[in-house]
Order: C-alpha cells, then sequence, then structure tokens
C-alpha cells in the first residue's frame, strides 16, 4: 500500500485533486485517513483527481492519503452474507461482525457474452400481471416503473418474499437500497427478517453520501454474480434507480463534464448498461442474475431520459400506477423463451388475445366519454371484459400459481365471442368458455 | 511508420493522452488514426487528436489499473481488419475479437483473430500462372462454408502484374498461394488474407444504379416500403416497438448470400439469441445453417464506448470484403443511435464544442459517409468476368425519449437512407406486428426508381404489383382518415359506404400488413405468395358487399378469422377463395 502524504489543491464538490503522486492507477482504492475513501477517477501528469465516497465536508487540504494499489473490492461469503445488511462501500450497518472472505471487485469485467446461455426458466412471483402477461425469464432485467409520489414499496416487499424459481437450484433475493428513507429501510427490514436465509441488503440512506449510491448498485451485482457462478439463481431487486441517476448527474457536474440531456451526463447509459448487463444466465451446473430495478419516473413520462435509456438497455418494463400494473405500457421481452415452452401451450396466446381485446376496449372507453353511445353488443362485450380485467386481472396484491393465472385470463376472455379472439381453432375449443 | 514509443501522461476513462516529446527532446512522429497499445495491459487504442507535443488516444477497452508512466506502442497502421477465409460463421467483438476465445469474463489486452493461422483451406486456383491481374482480380477460391465460396483476391491496392507459381491445395491463411509480378519485375506474394484498414471504404471498378429489389419476407417492407438491392434503409423507433425483433428477422429471411450482423452497444441477451438461433436456422433453399452465412458483431452495451463507433466501421468493412467478391450482402445495424451516443460520450470528453443535445456537429456527416458505403457496384478487378456485388445496409435507431423529430441521430438517419420504415409504439401497445405505421413509413425508390421497379417485376412475372400496393395502400389511408373522422363524428356520423372502406382498411391492416413472426407459415412470405395475397385483397375490397354497419361489421370479423388461419397455413389459395366466395354470397 503507497502511502503518501500530500496537499489536497482542489476541493469541488466529491472530486479531490491531490498533486505530487506517481505510481496511482485509474480505478484505485484511496483512504483519506481518518475521513473516509475514494476512487481514482482521473490522473493527469502528477495530479490525480479523486471521487470522495464522503462528500467533502469537513475534508482538510492537508488531508493525508493512501492509495491501496487495488480497485474497489467487497467480501464475499456465500453464507455468511444472507440475512445481513451492507452499506454502500459494502461493510456491514447492522451492528454484526465483517464478513471474512474472498474479495471481489465491486464493478467487475464484462461477462462474455459468447459464455451467456439463452434465459432459461422464469421467476415466479405471484402476481398475474407479471407471471402470466410478462412472464420474467431468469437472466432478464427489466425495470419496474412509478411515479415519484407512488408508494409501491409493499409491491416491491411481496416480491421479495414471493419470488420462487419453478425446478432446480438454489434461490436467493439481493435488495439494493439507493437513498432510502428512513421509515422505508424499516420497512424493508423487517421484510428480510421474513426471509433471512435467503435475502441479503445492501443499502444507502437518503441522508448518507450519493456517491456511495453509485456503488450499491455495483456491490449487490458482485454478490449476486458470485452466487451465481456457485450455481444459485439470484434476483437483485434495486430501489429506486432514479437516485443513482441524479446522483450520477451530482458527481459528474463536479468533474466538469459537458451534460447531455436534461442535464444528466452523457454517458448515462453506458453506467446503467454496465449494471443493468450484469443480469446473465450462466448456464449448464452455474446458476443465473436477474434484475428488477424500480424507477421513479417524474411526471409518469415514460420519455423521461433515465425511463427512456433504461428502457433501451433492460429487456421489457412493468409501469405501475395507482397499485395497478399499466398492462398496456407493459413487456417482458424474453418471455418468448419460456412461454409456451416450460408453460402451457395456452400461454402466450390467451395472454395476448387478453391484452388486444383491453386495448380494444381502452379506445371504445375513450369514445364512451367523448358522448358516443356503445350500443353493438360485441362493443359491450369489450367494455365489460375491460372492467372485470382490471378488477381481477391486473391488481398487483395477489399471490397465484401461473396456472390459475392462464385459466383466469380464459375466464375473462370467455366473457368475447371466440370469433374476435384470434386464436388458433384447436386451442379456443380446448378453453373457450362462452356462450355461443 | 515503424513501431514507436511513448509514455502515458494522463488517463480520465477511455481517453489516454501521451506525450510526443520523447526522449532527447526530439518528437515523436505520430499518425492521426493510428492503431496503439496501451500499457502494460496491451489496450487496444487509436489516436483521435494530436495538440502540439500531446496526442489523445481513445482506448477501446476499460482504462483500470493504466498509469500515468505506462508506456503505449504506436504501431504505425490505421486501425485495421484481418480479411479471409474464417470469418463466416464467427461471433467476433466490435473490433473483431472471437469472443469464444474468452473465458466467463472479457479479458483485456487480448487480440484473438477469426483468422485461425494453423487452420488449412483447401485452395483452389482458378488464375493460372501467367495470367495477367490488376487489384481485385479472383486468383482462386475456398470452400468456406457450404453455402459460401470465398473468393481470394488481389488486395485493392496492389499493383497489375502476372501471376506465377500459382498452385492448389491446403494451405493456411498466411502461406503464399501465389506471386504477382509487375511490370518493373516487383514481386508481390499473394496470401489467403489481406488487411484493410476500417475506416476507409474499399474501392471498387463502379458504382452502378440499383435494379432490383431486397426479399425481406417482411410484407410492410417488400410491398409498401421496397428496400432496394445495393440500398438503405433506417428503422427508428422508442424501445419495445420491434426493432431488433424486426432486425432479427431480416437476418433470417433476407434473400442475400451473406449477412452481416451488427449489434452495436445493445443487450447482450438479444446477441445471445442470434448465436443460440442462427445455427439452428436452416437457410430454406439449401436445408444449411444459417450461420454459414452470417457474421455476428457484438458489441454489448456494457462493452467500453470507444469500441461502438469502431463496430459499425468493422461491419462495414466486412460486408464490402465480401461484395467485393460478388455477392449481395446484407448488413444489418442495432443500433446506430448507440454509436452516436458513444461518438457523443468522447466529444464530450475530448472537450469538444457540443451541437444540438451535446452530438457532436460533426456526427450528422459521419453518419451519411457509413450509409455511403451501401451501394450496388462493378468490383474491382471484375472488369472483365464482370462482378457484380451489393451491400444493402439497413439499420436500428433507438431515439432518446422516443422522439423521432427531435432526435438528432435519428433526423440524420432519416435523411440520408432512402427508406424510413418508423415504428409505432401504439402498434406496438397493441400488439400489432410489425409495428410499422402504414402512414408514416417511406421508401424514395418507390418515387425515384419507378421505372426500374417496373422493368424488376415485369422481368419476375409479377406484373401487376405495384398496382396492387397501391391499391392496398389507398385502402390502409382512407381506412384511417375515415378512422379520424369517426373519432369526432362518431360511428353514426359516417355514411354506411365509409364504414366499408373503415373495415377493409382494417382487413388490409390486420390481414396483410401484420404478421406473426412465430409462425412457420406466416413469418416470411416470397414473392410469389405474396403476389398471392394482394391479388385476394384487391379482389376482395373489390366483392365485399355494401350493407348496413351491423352487418358489414359482423362479416369483417369472420373474414378477417379466415384471412389469419389462411396466413397460417401452407394452403392459402384454397382458403382466400373461400373468403372471396362467402363475401360474394354475403352481398347476394
Amino acid at each position: 500500500m503507497k502511502i503518501v502524504y500530500c496537499d489536497i489543491v482542489n476541493i469541488d464538490g466529491p472530486i479531490l485533486q491531490v498533486r505530487g503522486v506517481t505510481g496511482v492507477s485509474m480505478g484505485e482504492e484511496a483512504l483519506l485517513e481518518g475521513f473516509g475513501r475514494a476512487k481514482v477517477v482521473k490522473i493527469q501528469g502528477d495530479t490525480v483527481f479523486m471521487q470522495s465516497l464522503e462528500g467533502s465536508m469537513g475534508v482538510r487540504t492537508t488531508q493525508r492519503t493512501r492509495f491501496t494499489g487495488h480497485p474497489f473490492e467487497v467480501a464475499f461469503d456465500a453464507a455468511g452474507i444472507m440475512g445481513r445488511v451492507f452499506n454502500g462501500i459494502g461493510r456491514p450497518r447492522d451492528g454484526r461482525p465483517e464478513i471474512e472472505g474472498a474479495s471481489v471487485p465491486v464493478e467487475g469485467a464484462v461477462v462474455n457474452p459468447a459464455r451467456r446461455a439463452m434465459g432459461q426458466g422464469y421467476i415466479e412471483t405471484g402476481i398475474p400481471a407479471i407471471d402470466g402477461a410478462n412472464t420474467i425469464v431468469r437472466g432478464q432485467k427489466i425495470p419496474i416503473y412509478k411515479l415519484p409520489g407512488e408508494d409501491i414499496n409493499g409491491i416491491v416487499a411481496r416480491i421479495i418474499r414471493q419470488a420462487r424459481v419453478a425446478g432446480q437450484g438454489q434461490f436467493s433475493v439481493v435488495f439494493g437500497g439507493l437513498g432510502l428513507l428512513n421509515d422505508e429501510y424499516i420497512f424493508f427490514r423487517e421484510v428480510l427478517e421474513d426471509a433471512a436465509e435467503r435475502t441479503v441488503m445492501v443499502v444507502n440512506l437518503g441522508n448518507e453520501s450519493p456517491i456511495e449510491r453509485l456503488n450499491v448498485p455495483h456491490i449487490c451485482c458482485s454478490f449476486a454474480e458470485q452466487l451465481a457462478l456457485a450455481g444459485q439463481h439470484v434476483l437483485v431487486v434495486m430501489t429506486d434507480m432514479l437516485r443513482y441517476a441524479d446522483s450520477l448527474m451530482e458527481v459528474s457536474n463536479a468533474q466538469g463534464k459537458i451534460p447531455s440531456r436534461d442535464g444528466y451526463p452523457g454517458d448515462l447509459y453506458s453506467r446503467l448498461a454496465r449494471i443493468y448487463e450484469r443480469a446473465v444466465n450462466f448456464g449448464g451446473e452455474r446458476g443465473s442474475v436477474t434484475i428488477i430495478g424500480v424507477n421513479s419516473v417524474p411526471d409518469n413520462d415514460l420519455s423521461h431520459i433515465v425511463a427512456n435509456l433504461t428502457g433501451y438497455i433492460t429487456e421489457g418494463q412493468l409501469p405501475v400506477e395507482r397499485g395497478r400494473f399499466d398492462i398496456m405500457k407493459c413487456l417482458s421481452r424474453l418471455k418468448g423463451l419460456v412461454v409456451g415452452k416450460e408453460t402451457r401451450a395456452d400461454h402466450g396466446p390467451i395472454m395476448d388475445a387478453c391484452v388486444s381485446a383491453y386495448a380494444n376496449a381502452l379506445a371504445l372507453r375513450e369514445q364512451r366519454e367523448m358522448g358516443f353511445t356503445i350500443t353493438d353488443e360485441v362493443d359491450l362485450a369489450y367494455l365489460k371484459f375491460a372492467d372485470e380485467y382490471e378488477r381481477r386481472f391486473l391488481p398487483a396484491g395477489q399471490d397465484l400459481p401461473l396456472d390459475r393465472t392462464l385459466d383466469l385470463g380464459w375466464e375473462l376472455a370467455s366473457l368475447l365471442p371466440k370469433r374476435v379472439l384470434r386464436i388458433k381453432k384447436e386451442m379456443l375449443e380446448k378453453h373457450w368458455k362462452g356462450k355461443g | 511508420m515503424k513501431e514507436r514509443s511513448v509514455k502515458v501522461v494522463m488517463v480520465d476513462d477511455n481517453l489516454v493522452v501521451v506525450d510526443l516529446k520523447g526522449m532527447g527532446g526530439k518528437g515523436v512522429p505520430c499518425m492521426m488514426n493510428e492503431e496503439a497499445f496501451i500499457g502494460p495491459m496491451n489496450l487496444r487504442g487509436e489516436v483521435i487528436r494530436v495538440r502540439g507535443s500531446h496526442a489523445d488516444l481513445q482506448s477501446y477497452e476499460d482504462t483500470t489499473g493504466l498509469m500515468v508512466g505506462h508506456d503505449v506502442t504506436l504501431t504505425g497502421n490505421l486501425l485495421e481488419i484481418e480479411l479471409g477465409p474464417g470469418l463466416i460463421g464467427s461471433t467476433l467483438d466490435g473490433l473483431g475479437n472471437v469472443l469464444a476465445g474468452y473465458g466467463d469474463f472479457i479479458a483485456r489486452g487480448k487480440i484473438i483473430s477469426p483468422l485461425d493461422r494453423s487452420k488449412r483451406w483447401s485452395f483452389e486456383a482458378t488464375a493460372r500462372d501467367g495470367d495477367e491481374v490488376s487489384a481485385g482480380a479472383v486468383i482462386g477460391v475456398v470452400a468456406e462454408t457450404p453455402l459460401v465460396e470465398h473468393r481470394v483476391m488481389v488486395p485493392p491496392l496492389a499493383p497489375s502484374g502476372r501471376v506465377r507459381g500459382i498452385k492448389s491445395g491446403e494451405f493456411t491463411v498466411e502461406d503464399t498461394i501465389a506471386t504477382v509480378v509487375d511490370a518493373d519485375g516487383g514481386e508481390r506474394a499473394m496470401k489467403m488474407m489481406q488487411r484493410w484498414p476500417i475506416r476507409i471504404p474499399r474501392p471498387v471498378a463502379a458504382r452502378q444504379a440499383l435494379s432490383s429489389i431486397l426479399n425481406t419476407g417482411i410484407r410492410i417492407i417488400d410491398g409498401f416500403n421496397p428496400v432496394m438491392l445495393g440500398g438503405t434503409a433506417c428503422t427508428p423507433g422508442d424501445f419495445g416497438t420491434g426493432k431488433t425483433m424486426c432486425q432479427h428477422d431480416l437476418a433470417r429471411h433476407s434473400r442475400v448470400k451473406i449477412v452481416v450482423y451488427v449489434g452495436c452497444g445493445e443487450r447482450a441477451g438479444e446477441m445471445v439469441e442470434l448465436m443460440t438461433e442462427f445455427p439452428k436456422l436452416v437457410d430454406p433453399d439449401t436445408g444449411r445453417p444459417l450461420m454459414e452465412r452470417t457474421v455476428l458483431f457484438v458489441n454489448t452495451s456494457a462493452m467500453p464506448v470507444a469500441a461502438r463507433e469502431g463496430s459499425i466501421m468493422v461491419g462495414a468493412t466486412v460486408g464490402e470484403y465480401f461484395r467485393d467478391m460478388g455477392y449481395d450482402v446484407l448488413l444489418l445495424t442495432d443500433s446506430l443511435s448507440r454509436q452516436a451516443q458513444g461518438m457523443r460520450e468522447m466529444s464530450g470528453r475530448l472537450g469538444e464544442i457540443p451541437g444540438p443535445q451535446a452530438f457532436p456537429a460533426y456526427m450528422s456527416a459521419y453518419l451519411t459517409r457509413w450509409f455511403e458505403r451501401a451501394g450496388k457496384v462493378i468490383c474491382l478487378g471484375g472488369e472483365k468476368d464482370r462482378r457484380m456485388g451489393s451491400m444493402t445496409t439497413v439499420a436500428a435507431l433507438s431515439p432518446d425519449g422516443g422522439d423521432i423529430a427531435g432526435d438528432p441521430p435519428t433526423q440524420a438517419a432519416i435523411q440520408t437512407a432512402k427508406v424510413s420504415l418508423i415504428l409505432s409504439r401504439k402498434r406496438a401497445a397493441a400488439r400489432l406486428f410489425p409495428a410499422f405505421d402504414p402512414l408514416e413509413c417511406h421508401s424514395k425508390y418507390l418515387d425515384t426508381y419507378t421505372e426500374a421497379l417496373t422493368r424488376f417485376f415485369e422481368g419476375s412475372e409479377l406484373p401487376l404489383w405495384l398496382e396492387y400496393v397501391q391499391t392496398l395502400r389507398d385502402a390502409v389511408v382512407q381506412g384511417e382518415r375515415i378512422r379520424s373522422q369517426m373519432e369526432i363524428l362518431g360511428e353514426r356520423g359516417i355514411a354506411d359506404a365509409e364504414y366499408r372502406r373503415l373495415l377493409l382498411g382494417d382487413i388490409v391492416q390486420k390481414g396483410y400488413l401484420n404478421q406473426n413472426t412465430f409462425d412457420e407459415h406466416d413469418r416470411a412470405t416470397g414473392f410469389t405468395r405474396h403476389y398471392a395475397m394482394m391479388r385476394f385483397l384487391v379482389r376482395l375490397i373489390d366483392v365485399f358487399p355494401q350493407r348496413d354497419k351491423t352487418s358489414m361489421r359482423r362479416l369483417q370479423e369472420d373474414l378477417l378469422f379466415d384471412i389469419t388461419q389462411a396466413n397460417y397455413s401452407a394452403e392459402f389459395e384454397s382458403a382466400y377463395e373461400a373468403v372471396l366466395n362467402r363475401a360474394q354470397e354475403a352481398g347476394r
């Protein structure tokens, strides 16, 4: 470890510059003695630019800095981390002892696409709008979009508690809290206690360093990656990714980088991708990492830059509004890998037919709202279908096995004449229960 | 220029600055876009700016661990790629390294050429000793895969001369298979491999006007918005509208000799899908795996951003190489927006003055130059045996915020590409695929190549193709116009005759433009079936009876059901006849 006694020549937000240092490498971890940690983000001649994880309030210009000679690492132990809570630098925040185990890099290298396997198997959440219409495949990455004012922690907790994988393999959940408020933290700790044997938390609180926040997703993914390499199927659930993007903007601006859209840095896409792309299915005897990122969307505008870039990176999206999945905007890109292959043959056709019918019904509703009277019998059937679909299928607060979800779909579709369903005849004859 | 060594003086993410003053105060010469190897990790990089005694390099790999004072080797070459037998069927990263050569994670500083140096190929000479050959001439062939005969060519910049000592046999790509002796007695050894700088278009004998259309199997493209062989198209769309799905379908079903697919800054999972599926999918003509005609470039979003920019150039270079053999090549890119964003990131780091939305001012011109690498050509060295080749480009774009009008890379692409295939979020949400918006899409070829297209369809015995297209397009346009009227006036506010047109427009949309990519019969439509389908719909528009609104709607629902079932089956002709009969019946 290199010890330097050097003066800090510039303090600019969380970015500290020290001069007169040699032999320091990009990405290296530095210890600001008696203060905290920092990461080397730029080196220019003998000037080193560090990003302090603890911000800069209280940093002295005479600060002594030690460079560790290695990039950021966290200690990992597969059994030891379960039921534990860590902070944004991977240290325990639950008052229990440090983890003793091998160090793993926080950011990690990029998984070789040629060594990835196709998504296989699915994560069952018990929520019909997800399992039925937007099945999440192991190794998938998918965001839940919500209004900033909306509290969906209940849904997140439900997913953490109810999530399961069909078939073999150990399953665990890594929860990442980014800028959690205190009451949220207390709430999620209770959730953790319910599933302590298979859940680990990495939490950065709202009143803690936003820079540390940038580490939380990577620590979660590093834990998950290690568990997956050892054969486990891991679900990473993180909230709230908007706070990640905001922290990134803060740091980027402090470094004097030119902002690109809405004040966010030009590398926002790449940064988010570095996280979400850690979702992986290793295949064979090894496990998988599935990522669900909860992301606030200001004004519910999915073209907001963070939601939009996330949408391009992830494999689908699950917008929630007033406790209900907005099914018209929901999408799971990978569901085709398992739907009808690992699940019932009627899975895909019936779920698509329901969504398609719902889209039709929404257009009719719009007409009705404009004052037109709807009289056609098929149109009326569509409207009836939509009401029932919203009442029984879309709410998040449920725990149904997949088969029951599919049956529910047929039950609802049977409100409609079968000729409008655009499903192959044989399948209609088998499942459709309507009249005529 | 020979190799030179310089030292790192600054590192900022993937921007690396080196000192050119060198030892003893004598300046080290340096070339713009020169390839470099950085630090003890041997990271691949490229000179992108020179300022006085400093040169700025972009590193194509993550610079973690790099220090000021580390050595950098300037190679004296432009950034090049190796070309030769072995490319087909391989999956390469953005700079042309074979991904299968790495472990679970991508190791840095490791170059793995797709051209296996130890593999012996069976080379069959087609030129003979004493033949006069010029740059680009084919001197022999190698059966690279059962689908592709690899034509070994004299490199583009080689001087003309006479062949000496050419022999057939088993050779590696580095073995000398012939010598070309020029007029001055200069000798040049011919090998099966050659190198070419990725940013320079490969030379051709002449560029040609386009004359035929690409059969993609996607009806809304082949029918309403044809892409010509050697032409350019872009598919902008918000996420979830099916951009990537469309690129995959094009790669699968397009009737071309070679497909080069560049996954640029997109999801790894999608590329895994291609890598897993292509070896299983078979070419309908030959029954061989599609991978035997495909080269995949995989540069995922998590990989360093600089390699994104390189990947589309590498893809174009490989595409041109096969074009030069006299083949029709389809270059697919997903997505150009990621490339432009990569450029934006780098430009910001260089401190350049930003253009709209912080994209560099040269972004648009850059994309135009890249699109212009497509075309139909008389191949270099093909003046005697008249080899024609083409490279068609279809590039996806992912506009920020889904805002097609306000996204600079999307606008740049729409202005340059001759066909704009615009994907609609509304259609995708309603599960109407492919989600191209028929009113927004446009093929400039229909306006400017009308004569060529007419000749093409007449020559293909599809004489009424363009007429049919016009009738069906009119039906869709009218239907949509009436739909907007109905939104204001209500169903009762429009006449029965207009309601009929609305229903017919929907038949064309749902029964023709929509296509089910998961159905074996519906996913790709060849010209003959496509023609039969259009003829059927044109007749249906004619015979569909004029009745009251409710009966017309019931009839339309029934017919649409039958049409969809017919589209899903091999026996479509008789099913279409039945539909026509049913419509006529209903009219009596």
